[in-house]
């Protein structure tokens, strides 16, 4: 999806003048798309949906900073992913759970496990919304965020070599869940 | 409505496949939700609005408009705002007695910020820059910062001087707190950060005594990721660190005066902070 640059600038100039109009064409225009985003990272939809309007209420908030260096939409997403970080640690839910031995489960898993399955985009959310919550935000930094370990650490003030270890114990797990039998 | 995809092998790749261009509707209840907020914590002003609202927003243009009144009438008459200015900092920011040199890293978000702004800044905008060419002094020890920031001339000099930087958005609640008569005026209507900003040092004296031997940013804590890169006088890089968290020590740095570089982010936003710094060992 793309968005039209002198289209959205309208819309954006509008909600800098604190229009409502204008607010909720922002809100209808992304809101489906960040609501996904939120529900990876959430525990539940009603959390998802606590954390989508954090998210919009912050981007209204912020937008005077928003200046078009990057798109509009990879600026909004950044914000919501930060909200959706931002919720994560203010609900202190990271525990520090990983202890030294699990580093030795890690080898187990190959970079080409095989998996047959039939998957939707709907069944992945859900599932993604079921993984333990330490998991679940490396695991969505990393394989649909795209950031480094090293940057996954940074952001959650953990080792990056533990975010590695969360990532790999997370995939596994979504291997499991998704219904790959010989992944025992 | 949704993508089906058949996969031998699954991996990162593919979920992120699936997921991508996806989307599901959120609940009506969620823009009701926000909606609600917006009302109160943005309320709209053209249309409309209650009786209160209006009041709200009446109080807010006064505080605006004397916020540039007294702007102005601080440029022209630094002395008289001294003391004010000095007892509200100490109150609000943190309590140290240096000199004080506000350096704003955001850009004004609407029309009327910048007018505020660009009026009360233009005295802090000199001293940072005097800051920075005093920096190399020899001896190390910083003069107090020129004579157009009012609020550094009046505390008593001495050797650290800091650079303080305000979170982003915070140009015009930073004025309205700094000041006793706006702020009394304001506290209801306006809603303004807490001044959980930086301030750096412009010295540091790595010599093991215990004393000031790091580069502390104070305030660093209340930002995630803050990065920080050094440079020396060829702008080599001769320090960073991706989440800095005030442990330099300027090992095989010679003493001089080296720029830094702070990166942070609030509330999403990324900022910048920029400056120089002198060590000293002896």
């Amino acid at each position: 999806m793309t968005d039209r640059e002198s289209d959205i600038q309208t819309i954006v100039n509008g909600c800098l003048n604190n229009d409502r109009l204008s607010q909720r064409q922002l809100y209808d225009r992304y809101a489906s798309r960040m609501y996904v985003l939120c529900r990876r990272y959430a525990n539940s939809d009603e959390e998802a949906e606590d954390m989508l309007m954090e998210g919009f209420m912050q981007v209204f908030k912020s937008l005077g900073t928003f200046h078009g260096e990057s798109s509009f939409y990879t600026w909004i997403y950044s914000v919501m992913v930060n909200t959706a970080i931002s919720h994560y640690r203010s609900i202190r839910r990271f525990r520090n759970e990983l202890l030294s031995d699990e580093l030795n489960d890690v080898g187990l898993l190959g970079e080409d496990e095989k998996i047959t399955t039939v998957l939707d985009a709907r069944i992945v959310v859900d599932t993604l919304q079921r993984m333990p919550e330490n998991y679940r935000v490396v695991f969505n930094l990393h394989a649909l965020e795209g950031y480094s370990f090293a940057k996954i650490g940074e952001m959650l003030g953990k080792k990056e070599d533990s975010m590695r270890v969360v990532f790999l114990r997370a995939r596994k797990w979504l291997r499991r869940e998704l219904g790959d039998e010989d992944d025992k | 409505m949704t993508k089906m995809i058949n996969k031998e092998i699954l991996n990162m790749k593919d979920i992120k496949e699936i997921l991508d261009n996806y989307t599901e509707t959120p609940s009506e209840a969620v823009w009701e939700r926000l909606n609600a907020r917006l009302d109160t914590e943005m309320p709209v002003h053209n249309r409309k609005s209650s009786v209160w609202k209006w009041v709200a927003t009446s109080l807010g243009v006064i505080a605006v408009v004397g916020g540039v009144m007294f702007g102005v009438m601080r440029h022209n008459q630094n002395k008289q705002d001294i003391t004010a200015m000095n007892t509200t900092e100490q109150t609000i920011e943190t309590p140290q007695q240096e000199p004080v040199a506000v350096v704003e890293t955001s850009e004004p978000v609407s029309l009327q910020e910048a007018e505020v702004a660009s009026v009360v800044e233009t005295p802090n905008t000199a001293s940072l820059q005097t800051n920075e060419s005093e920096a190399p002094v020899k001896g190390g020890v910083a003069k107090t910062p020129s004579s157009a920031s009012p609020k550094a001339e009046a505390v008593t000099p001495s050797t650290n001087v800091r650079q303080e930087v305000l979170p982003p958005n915070s140009t015009l609640a930073k004025q309205l707190a700094a000041d006793p008569v706006l702020r009394t005026l304001s506290d209801e209507n306006v809603e303004w950060t807490p001044p959980t900003h930086l301030s750096i040092p412009n010295l540091f004296t790595p010599n093991g005594d215990g004393v000031n031997d790091l580069f502390v940013i104070e305030g660093l804590e209340n930002y995630s990721s803050p990065k920080l890169v050094v440079r020396d006088k060829n702008n080599r890089v001769v320090y960073q660190s991706q989440h800095y968290q005030n442990n330099w020590r300027g090992d095989n740095c010679p003493d001089g005066v080296y720029s830094y570089e702070i990166t942070f982010m609030f509330n999403g936003i990324e900022s910048q902070a920029t400056g120089k710094v002198r060590i000293m060992r002896s």
